[in-house]
């Protein structure tokens, strides 16, 4: 395995609660805000409602990377180890037949992988009204212990449960999470510690790192790090036989002789190293279309129930609760990740109160246990008018990629009609919608890239199988969402775990 | 620009006040500082972002009238930078991120009416601070675009 591969530092005192944390670490707002104080969101800095930790900048530190140029796009990359999925909040959603629809495969060519994937890492969840949506998979843990505010909104659901299903169409359970339940392995149970979003201190959150780790104690398995690869070179007969690349400190290139290659450096990048090697070999530039990306709309509420109650920060910080949507059919379906706020830092929502900070840290703080924000994600397809190509520009010699996406004509009715909905399910669960504080996410922040090299039936240019391999090179697999020819509204990470053990199994 | 070691801590002390009612500590008052060398955004800021910071260190009563006018009119002035920095700041450190947390105790009529009061009065700082700040904003803007 080929990876620059950037490692992060362990999490300090990892029997600490949040507020243990702050209360007994050497440097508290070193740790939380970073020594650069990267962590505090001013306010001309973002409209998220929320930063990277200063504990995963390593995540998205591209030093030794390369240049892109962006149209309508706003993408993240990764060098770290386990990539950017080690930034994930955990959310495994098998997809459907419906969904699976436009991958020509079904749910049950795919449902023994999701298992596998599910009995390798712990996934929890259990069996509720969100299965009209995500079929129920073995292997599944028991679910994590709600919070209290998540507990009261489930409650209320349930009283509710017929007229909000008739009116809005919304549908509400469990998330299924990748955070253990109990001990796996080598890895703890979930102990509600709320440093979720730090990084998990007991490794009960999956990351892909995790997996790294595992891999390395195999004498099969041969992990090369502090390389970028560049590109691969062909033989005579259009098979890759090497693959080029460049040390990301000295800047040195070095060439890997291959048998077969797995490529799975993320949408983006595969795309950039086959359009690189393209390239090289034939001079010429092509353009990969159908570059795909989840569009989230955050949606914060505010519980009327839970005003003036206090918060537990011994809670599990993520999402415990989905809402599921039936627009115009399941394949228009929307997904929305509910998460009551517990023990994010405060300083982001504070200062968008439209009061004085002192009033808004007062109503902040009686608001604080009330406080919830849903994720909505919506599905995309994949379209010409969204490439990626490789400019004319050389950066340290390499060709600088482009980006360019534009949104589909009918996206804002999609997001007007998915946001009446959710804001119309909110209120019938005793919430309300600040006006004017839903936040459209800008394309790319989703990381949900998908769509450039599509696993297809028709055998035609920058396609692959069902197993990923390239109808191109022969002796290419891809191996991650370049593959994907639909991007459904859910999480698609769990899908291309099960897409890899799949092709995995299949095909090598 | 520069701004004096000292001045900073004298900032951070008058903000901390009127952030929390009570004054910092060494840890707080550190970490305040050190955010003004690294930071770069609190380096600049017009010449009414200047005016109104050094109207906030004087008494906790000008600091609720400069931010007051500050969110609504220059809400990513330089003010509003150092009060955000300051409050990230107070919820990490202890003892201080307590008082952030913590839920002020009574029933709901209680707080419905502690709520509909701080609205009242944030509402009446604002009109106070477009009163005092807003012509002198003008009047600022004005003679730096003459200069110009």
């Amino acid at each position: 395995m080929l990876d620059v591969g950037r490692k992060g530092v362990s999490p300090p005192s990892p029997e600490l609660s949040f507020s243990a944390l702050k209360r007994g670490a050497a440097d508290p707002a070193g740790y939380f805000l970073g020594n650069s104080f990267e962590g505090v969101l001013l306010p001309d800095s973002s409209e998220e409602y929320y930063g990277i930790p200063p504990s995963k900048d390593y995540i998205f530190d591209l030093t030794g990377g390369f240049r892109h140029a962006s149209d309508g796009f706003a993408p993240l990359f990764s060098f770290a180890r386990g990539g950017l999925a080690e930034a994930w909040t955990a959310g495994c959603y098998p997809l459907n037949d419906e969904e699976l629809r436009k991958f020509a495969l079904s749910y049950s060519e795919l449902e023994s992988s999701y298992e596998e994937v599910a009995r390798r890492i712990g996934v929890t969840g259990c069996e509720d009204d969100l299965a009209r949506y995500m079929p129920v998979h073995g292997e599944l843990l028991p679910p994590l212990r709600l919070d209290r505010h998540s507990q009261k909104l489930l409650e209320r659901y349930e009283g509710k449960r017929g007229r909000i299903n008739l009116k809005t169409g919304a549908y509400l359970g469990r998330t299924r999470v990748a955070t253990l339940s109990r001990a796996h392995g080598s890895r703890h149970a979930c102990n509600y510690l709320g440093r979720c979003l730090w990084g998990c201190p007991l490794g009960s959150l999956y990351t892909p790192s995790h997996t790294l780790q595992e891999c390395l104690s195999y004498s099969s398995f041969k992990y090369i790090s502090g390389v970028r690869v560049d590109y691969f070179k062909l033989d005579s007969s259009r098979r890759v036989r090497s693959v080029v690349v460049r040390s990301v400190d000295s800047r040195t290139e070095s060439e890997f002789p291959v048998d077969r290659l797995a490529l799975a450096a993320g949408t983006l990048v595969s795309s950039r190293i086959v359009m690189h090697s393209v390239l090289r070999e034939f001079g010429e530039r092509i353009r990969l279309r159908g570059l795909m990306d989840n569009r989230q709309i955050l949606v914060p509420f505010v519980n009327l129930r839970m005003i003036g109650e206090p918060f537990s920060d011994e809670t599990y910080q993520y999402h415990l609760l989905g809402m599921g949507i039936e627009a115009n059919g399941t394949f228009d379906y929307i997904h929305g990740q509910i998460t009551t706020l517990k023990t994010a830092l405060l300083h982001p929502i504070i200062q968008k109160l439209p009061f004085d900070l002192r009033t808004s840290t007062f109503v902040t703080r009686s608001m604080h246990a009330a406080l919830g924000v849903v994720n909505v994600n919506f599905c995309d397809t994949r379209r010409n008018d969204n490439y990626l190509e490789l400019g004319d520009e050389l950066d340290d010699g390499q060709p600088r990629l482009r980006i360019r996406y534009v949104p589909s004509a009918d996206e804002p009715t999609r997001m007007r009609e998915g946001m009446r909905r959710v804001t119309q399910t909110l209120r019938m669960l005793g919430c309300i919608v600040p006006p004017g504080m839903a936040h459209v996410r800008p394309m790319g922040a989703s990381v949900h890239y998908a769509g450039t090299l599509p696993m297809s039936r028709e055998a035609t240019a920058w396609t692959t199988t069902q197993y990923g391999q390239s109808r191109d090179f022969d002796n290419l697999f891809i191996v991650d969402g370049s593959t994907f020819p639909h991007l459904p509204a859910k999480n698609i990470t769990f899908t291309l775990m099960a897409n890899a053990v799949r092709i995995a199994e299949n095909a090598f | 620009m520069t701004i004096p070691t000292q001045a900073l801590e004298q900032e951070c002390l008058a903000l901390t006040h009127y952030l929390l009612g009570c004054p910092p500590n060494s840890y707080v008052v550190q970490k305040y500082v050190d955010a003004h060398h690294a930071v770069q955004a609190l380096g600049y800021g017009s010449s009414f972002d200047r005016f109104l910071v050094r109207c906030a260190r004087q008494h906790w009563l000008l600091t609720k009238l400069a931010d007051s006018y500050a969110r609504i009119f220059d809400s990513q002035g330089l003010l509003r930078k150092k009060l955000v920095l300051l409050l990230a700041i107070l919820e990490t450190s202890p003892p201080f991120f307590q008082a952030i947390d913590a839920v002020d105790g009574g029933s709901k009529l209680w707080l419905t009416v502690r709520l509909i009061c701080r609205g009242s009065m944030a509402v009446i700082s604002l009109v106070a601070g477009a009163l005092v700040f807003f012509p002198i904003q003008l009047v600022m803007a004005k003679s730096e675009s003459q200069r110009k």
